[in-house]
């Protein structure tokens, strides 16, 4: 290297001997002050003059010029720096990245790269950057709170999430709501966010509405992320390895009571050594007897006191290592870069484990007029949790319980000969499984991969116009096996007449699956792009072609003959076999078209037609036009120009309408059911309950948004406004019909939903100063409101939750669309209340009674979501800091029911397990009347009243779903240039402490769990589980060196 | 070279729209059929029928057979009465399901003249929609069963109801007179309750259309004289000694396959306990009335000692620790069998009891006592005791034991009734109780109305789905909005 660069010089020299004084060279290199990175095309002006030229691929530059000439060095996405020239010869540059993105080139649909002043419709771009602050093991969890209109859902916090990520809120009511995902210019699955190795990404580019994306085709109509994956830039190699290691702990757990242990008897607190229940007498502090006459005749004795730590201690610390490694390295042809992750995880949930490994190759080459490019990605995952309920029995133990060291069960005898009080046999709850035995016998293993990528060739046939072809495929495979052990109960633990567990003992399962998605896209489109005087034009037209091959196959043996083979043929009993097939395809035309008139107005039309399979004949093309416009003001009245606050002003408006299809592949024919046949040679048949109408059409989304962009105080502060309205009319709706029709529900098209939005983005740069501290502060709110227009012939509503399998009829806590109501709406069950809305109860026993409908308690999804981002910056420190508050929205906690029915909860100790009078009560008197009751108590004011008779209202389980969460902190140092100089090969390092979620703020009202945690990613929001695992908070420390 | 792209776009835009046509058929289910000959939809809605458990269970507890047992808390509904439109939502849906089946099957039957097939998807047909009237009152009926068409389905008059299942009832029997022949297919084995045997079906047809006319005797302006002559002079006649409706479509020791009330109330097929094993004991007014009142060597057939070898049932609305599984008596080996016994549509001591009590009301020129006495020997045999015994037992002179010691004979036909349904057909149970009044089941002692449940609310899918039908029915109690033929 040093030998390169003295020739450098030698050369230099020789060059400066030969130009004339007052006209010299000037050379030097413009780099990225974010890692130091040469930035090639660059461009150098001497102002005032027309002169200039670029930086090459390696960033150098050489211009002539003479002392007095002032230098700018301008590049997108960067501030603009100016020098004067003076007496230097060589001039190195180091640009600092643009807090404004006002400027920034964005790349929309199929790939394209457009100036943003250019677009007519909202798009984000969050850059790889930022996405990895803060060290977020997925990309999921890396744009929480980051972008206006984006709702990201982590749904489960296992070893294994999922989420659901929306764009502007919901608007079909049973069909797909999640946004695009595009990688590379090909569509791909949601759930790519949470296998992309977030190191990988450039940047992500959020299309907030339809209108932008209505060009990928009718998945489109839920907005996009566009994913760009890193390319080798040009320049000498780089090589970057990090590790992070991260802690995961429990953040919160529900509030319990901690004055009543072990019983279950109504009308009297009787300390039952074996019960689950809590509704026993208040702790005494003496020893007792815990669970039932042991086998040598003894007892599990304990203090009769509450074990504080004992259902916290019963969880692990979490433990997440991560390492990457990449290189890029590129030169003016070519680019290249490869890439690999491996993350190992440990649960909170003891045993619970997974290993990610991500890898990805891209590269790029550019011969004559062809440029040909790959981009592949491969991911793995093993993934080893349980599938019992370890959060519920943990929770619902009695207090006086020591679970915590009921870890290790499997002897039954500790090694001193005494007897085991972790095993089964002598376990004490008569009633429910231990915690730890349950996980250890019930779990899934999985190994699943996805192997994503695209290939593709360009051929630019003319300076204006280049052709594209393009494949992509998806390939996700999925091999697991769930299994139960066997377990057999000894003689003796059947013996005990209480021990009602013992008398089941488990014969084991192995349950095997395998499943294969694989999607195949291609596209071929030209382009062309053209000045025409003060006018330039682009236009893009094409064609799409997808095909969706889905195959599912499962064997199952429902009880095992010999311990611990776990495979079909070790059983006894029929085996139990599944198989489906789905195979589904669409093709595509579009045409797109921008117009611009100098540098200020420009006009975007676009319009696509779908072909599909999944409709009949006469109804599968169709076609979606859309428009926008933007005038960029500050260009077009130079008046404004003159203003010394504002720097940048634009607005914007759009209209587009893009057509969706939800409809299941085979969905247009009712199918027939087996039942339980065959039974041998007898075979039976069902005629299904869905009835689908055969000429379903698709669903249209109508969208109109204005928008604004302004920059002031030199672009310190940026400000852009969003104002949307959507509505999705002749939804394909599963609509639940009487069950006395034959059916129970009709797929027919019907209803409609609007979505009525608002969105900020304000992005500032409070301080900057000269010595190098500045400080960023960004808000981002956004306000929707999900609105239920109609539905179907008089059909009010639609329980969303039911549909997804979630809740029965019977369910406390349901989720429905209604007509006139925000979508989706929690409706429970209630008190029956007199007009005066007071709980009537009875005038003997003092319980209230169950109303004969549900009450509506509210929407379901955020009304309002704030996200605030922060950075300071000084020096090499960093600190990055995001939190995110949503509310105006429910959740209904089903776990709180089952805390409620074993009496752990606080909320069943709120009268010291007394009797007392309903609050704000009545009485219905015999003409009707009703009397307020003060006087007459519940009968029972322990088990009777709060597990018996209050826990059967839904209406005491919600709670409003508002938080403020601390996503991120990320405290990073980089040292310093000049200390990695000596180590001769290290050409950048930094160190930093990582933390996420790491505080979580809840009204009071809710005593149960975070409400992010609903336990669906489809549409019916607003329900929890205790099937869930708890939420936690992550903390760590990262290292990254570069190379 | 902007013609030349353009008619590269033309070309490439006409093979689109000529070659997507076949390139998009790939719509056919792989997966599930899409059509089935009704013989083969027969056999499992026959299934469904007989393995429904629902309405029996909630017979069991309002009928005053069941009680929760106090291993589990909760069932405010059966200890309490209290409950609402989320309660026993399974029979009303269970039923328009089946009835849907049943419909295809006679709309598939009577389009190529299988009379066979259509009769016995008729009497099916009228079997369902007696569960549906005798818990709900008005239902849709002229209106039903029509998917799209009549989306909101009107309710019908339950009276009117009632007549027309004696008329599909008297269609069945029309189609079932219709010999097998080629063009005439029988069911054989689908037909899983009696293998195509056409002169049972009719049988089974009459009694069930006996059990819709007596369910009437409450009802004035009713000659239900007349209606008994027209069962009489079908010519089939009733179903007779071990003639009891079992159906059984070969029941496996397998996850789904086994005979649901033991897959449900006993065993798993794995030999783990059913889900809800500990859950349900016999209630103490049943252990008192065999043990006390009517001294019925029964018992030991029907209920099960406890672990202190005593019979001891739970009071009805009683939920504490004394009354925890072990402790109270489980059901008996009459009732709880094999993984593969029978499932039970209509029990042969029903059939007598119906005749004797039509006799006795002056329908039939019928012996009542010998009709009665013929249903308490059926009732002894099905529980595995002999005919030896039950003439021993009413022959001795208690009261509803003995036909001459009995003042009320319809007390003594239905009380003997309610013994013979035990547990197996416990909705008819409770049907007859509110009918009659009898056996005289006590109020559950925390009952939130001192009165006994009679009828079932329309369930929240129907509110929500059909809801101005549903709120034209006034039904706001649960205890005071009967059935129109109850007492």
């Amino acid at each position: 290297m040093r030998k390169l660069l003295l020739l450098t010089a030698v050369f230099l020299l020789v060059q400066l001997g030969k130009t004339f004084a007052q006209d010299r060279q000037v050379t030097g290199k413009v780099t990225s002050s974010e890692d130091g990175s040469p930035l090639p095309g660059v461009s150098i002006a001497v102002k005032g003059t027309s002169k200039g030229t670029t930086t090459s691929a390696d960033g150098t530059y050489k211009i002539s010029v003479n002392a007095k000439d002032i230098l700018t060095f301008s590049f997108v996405g960067f501030d603009t720096q100016t020098i004067t020239v003076g007496t230097q010869s060589k001039i190195n540059v180091v640009l600092s990245t643009n807090t404004s993105q006002l400027q920034e080139v964005v790349v929309t649909a199929l790939g394209v790269q457009r100036q943003k002043e250019s677009l007519g419709y909202a798009a984000t771009t969050v850059k790889g950057s930022e996405i990895n602050q803060a060290k977020a093991v997925s990309v999921t969890s890396a744009l929480q709170g980051k972008v206006s209109g984006l709702q990201i859902n982590i749904v489960n916090n296992g070893i294994n999430p999922s989420s659901r990520v929306i764009l502007r809120g919901n608007r079909s009511l049973l069909g797909n709501n999640e946004a695009l995902v595009v990688i590379d210019g090909s569509v791909s699955t949601s759930d790519a966010l949470n296998y992309l190795n977030p190191n990988d990404i450039d940047d992500v580019t959020v299309l907030k509405g339809a209108n932008a994306a209505a060009i990928y085709g009718s998945d489109a109509s839920n907005g996009a992320l566009i994913i760009t994956t890193k390319k080798g830039s040009a320049g000498a190699p780089k090589i970057s390895v990090s590790n992070t290691t991260y802690i995961e702990e429990i953040s919160f757990m529900p509030k319990f009571q901690e004055r009543f242990g072990g019983g279950t008897e109504s009308f009297s607190r009787v300390y039952i050594p074996f019960e689950n229940q809590s509704y026993g007498p208040a702790y005494t502090n003496e020893s007792v007897n815990l669970g039932m006459p042991l086998e040598d005749g003894s007892y599990q004795k304990t203090p009769y006191s509450y074990k504080s730590n004992a259902k916290l201690n019963s969880f692990d610390k979490g433990v997440t290592t991560q390492s990457s490694v990449s290189l890029s390295v590129g030169d003016k042809a070519s680019s290249f870069y490869i890439s690999a992750q491996q993350n190992d995880s440990k649960g909170v949930v003891p045993g619970d484990n997974k290993q990610q490994t991500a890898l990805r190759m891209n590269a790029s080459h550019e011969y004559s007029k062809f440029k040909g490019a790959f981009n592949i990605g491969y991911t793995t995952n093993n993934i080893d949790f349980t599938t019992s309920d370890f959060y519920n029995t943990v929770l619902n133990t009695p207090g006086q319980v020591p679970l915590d060291q009921y870890r290790d069960w499997r002897n039954f005898k500790n090694a001193d000969g005494s007897l085991n009080y972790a095993n089964p046999n002598n376990y004490f709850n008569a009633y429910f499984y231990s915690p730890f035995f349950n996980k250890d016998v019930n779990r899934r293993k999985e190994f699943n991969s996805t192997l994503s990528g695209n290939v593709e060739l360009t051929y630019k046939a003319t300076k204006w116009l280049s052709f594209l072809g393009r494949v992509g495929i998806t390939k996700k495979d999925y091999n697991g096996k769930a299994i139960q052990e066997k377990f057999k109960y000894s003689a003796y633990a059947k013996s005990v007449a209480d021990f009602s567990e013992a008398q089941n003992d488990l014969n084991g399962f192995a349950f095997d699956y395998n499943y294969t998605d694989y999607r195949i896209t291609s596209d071929f489109f030209l382009t062309a792009d053209k000045k025409f005087g003060k006018f330039s034009a682009t236009f893009i037209a094409g064609i799409n072609n997808k095909e969706n091959t889905q195959k599912f196959v499962s064997t199952q043996a429902n009880s095992l003959v010999i311990p611990g083979l776990y495979n079909v043929s070790n059983r006894v009993g029929e085996a139990g076999a599944s198989e489906s097939d789905a195979k589904t395809r669409l093709v595509g035309v579009y045409g797109d078209l921008t117009v611009g008139y100098k540098n200020f107005v420009y006009l975007h039309l676009s319009g696509r037609n779908d072909w599909s399979s999944l409709l009949g004949k006469d109804n599968r093309s169709f076609f979606y036009p859309g428009g926008d416009v933007s005038v960029v003001l500050t260009e077009a009245v130079p008046a404004l120009k003159e203003l010394s606050f504002l720097s940048f002003a634009k607005v914007r408006g759009s209209l587009t309408k893009v057509g969706g299809i939800n409809v299941g592949p085979y969905a247009l024919q009712t199918s027939f059911g087996t039942g339980s046949f065959p039974y041998g040679s007898l075979a039976g048949f069902s005629v299904g309950n869905t009835l689908p109408d055969p000429n379903l059409t698709p669903e249209f989304t109508n969208s109109f948004e204005v928008g604004g962009e302004f920059g002031f105080l030199n672009n310190r502060v940026n400000l852009e406004l969003a104002y949307y309205t959507q509505k999705t009319t002749g939804q394909t709706v599963s609509i639940s019909t009487s069950q006395a029709t034959g059916y129970s529900n009709a797929l027919i098209n019907a209803g409609s939903v609007q979505n009525t939005g608002f969105e900020l983005d304000l992005k500032t740069t409070p301080i900057k100063l000269a010595n190098g501290f500045s400080w960023d502060f960004n808000v981002n709110f956004s306000q929707v409101d999900n609105k239920v227009l109609e539905l179907y012939q008089g059909i009010n509503e639609l329980n969303l939750s039911n549909y997804y399998g979630l809740t029965s009829d019977a369910s406390l806590g349901q989720v429905f669309a209604t007509v006139g109501e925000q979508y989706p709406t929690i409706k429970v069950v209630a008190y029956k209340r007199d007009p005066d809305g007071r709980v009537i109860v009875n005038s003997e026993t003092g319980y209230p009674s169950v109303a004969t409908s549900l009450k509506t308690i509210g929407q379901s999804n955020p009304k309002y979501r704030l996200g605030l981002t922060t950075t300071l910056k000084y020096k090499g420190f960093g600190l990055n800091a995001v939190a995110e508050y949503r509310g105006g929205n429910y959740i209904y906690h089903g776990l709180a029911s089952t805390v409620w029915f074993t009496g752990v909860a606080e909320a069943t100790a709120a009268y010291g397990r007394e009797r007392f009078v309903f609050p704000n009560s009545v009485i219905q008197n015999a003409d009707g009347t009703f009397t307020p009751n003060t006087t007459v108590t519940v009968k029972d004011g322990g088990l009777g009243a709060w597990d018996s008779n209050l826990r059967r209202y839904g209406e005491n389980f919600v709670t409003s779903a508002a938080f403020w969460k601390l996503r991120e902190v990320a405290l990073t140092y980089n040292v310093p240039a000049r200390i990695l100089a000596s180590t001769k090969f290290i050409k950048s390092a930094s160190v930093g402490l990582v933390g996420r979620n790491l505080i979580t703020l809840l009204p009071k009202e809710n005593l149960y769990t975070d409400p992010e945690f609903a336990n669906t990613t489809s549409n019916a929001v607003g329900l929890n589980s205790n099937a869930q695992t708890p939420p936690t908070r992550t903390y760590g420390f990262t290292v990254n060196l570069g190379f | 070279m902007k013609r030349k792209i353009y008619s590269i776009l033309a070309a490439s835009a006409l093979l689109l729209a000529s070659c997507t046509g076949s390139y998009l058929d790939i719509n056919d289910n792989p997966n599930a059929a899409v059509s089935a000959t009704p013989e083969l939809v027969l056999s499992n809605a026959l299934n469904v029928t007989a393995g429904r458990l629902t309405h029996n269970q909630i017979g069991n507890f309002f009928g005053g057979y069941w009680a929760p047992s106090g291993s589990y808390s909760g069932f405010v509904e059966e200890r309490q009465f209290d409950y609402g439109a989320t309660y026993g939502t399974g029979v009303w849906s269970s039923c328009y399901d089946n009835l849907q089946d049943y419909q295809y099957i006679i709309d598939k039957a009577e389009a190529q003249s299988w009379k066979a097939v259509s009769g016995i998807a008729k009497v099916m047909k009228a079997y369902n929609y007696q569960i549906l009237v005798d818990a709900y009152n008005n239902v849709p009926f002229s209106d039903a069963l029509k998917g799209t068409t009549a989306i909101r389905p009107k309710y019908d008059d339950a009276q009117t109801v009632y007549n027309e299942l004696i008329k599909i009832l008297d269609a069945a029997s029309t189609d079932l007179k219709v010999p097998i022949s080629g063009a005439n297919p029988s069911p054989g084995a689908q037909d899983i309750v009696y293998k195509g045997d056409l002169t049972k079906w009719r049988q089974f047809a009459n009694t069930l259309r006996l059990r819709i006319i007596m369910r009437q005797t409450n009802v004035s302006g009713k000659d239900l004289k007349s209606e008994v002559a027209k069962v009489v002079a079908e010519g089939a006649g009733f179903l007779g000694a071990g003639g009891t409706v079992n159906s059984t479509p070969g029941y496996l020791k397998t996850a789904g396959k086994q005979n649901p009330f033991w897959e449900t109330y006993v065993q798993q097929a794995s030999g783990a306990d059913a889900g809800s094993k500990q859950a349900y004991v016999c209630s103490a007014f049943f252990i008192t009335t065999l043990q006390t009142d009517l001294k019925d060597p029964r018992l030991a057939r029907l209920a099960a000692k406890n672990n202190a070898g005593i019979y001891v049932g739970v009071p009805l609305g009683d939920g504490n620790d004394d009354n925890l599984f072990p402790k109270r008596s489980w059901f008996g080996p009459a009732i709880i069998k094999s993984f593969d016994q029978p499932m039970v549509l209509m029990t042969a001591a029903e059939s007598f009891f119906l005749q004797a009590e039509a006799a006795q009301r002056g329908y039939t020129t019928g012996d009542a006592k010998a009709l009665y006495e013929a249903g308490i020997t059926e009732a002894f045999t099905a529980a595995g005791l002999t005919a030896t015994d039950a003439s021993t037992y009413y022959n001795t002179a208690t009261k509803n034991v003995s036909w001459a010691a009995s003042t009320d004979k319809i007390e003594a036909i239905i009380t003997q009734k309610w013994v013979a349904m035990f547990s197996l057909t416990g909705f008819e149970a409770w049907c007859e109780f509110r009918r009659t009044g009898f056996p005289k089941v006590p109020v559950a002692t925390k009952a939130i109305q001192q009165k006994n449940p009679a009828r079932l609310f329309y369930p929240t899918s129907e509110i929500s789905t059909n809801s101005d039908n549903v709120s034209a029915q006034n039904v706001t109690s649960q205890f005071d909005n009967k059935i129109f033929w109850a007492k």
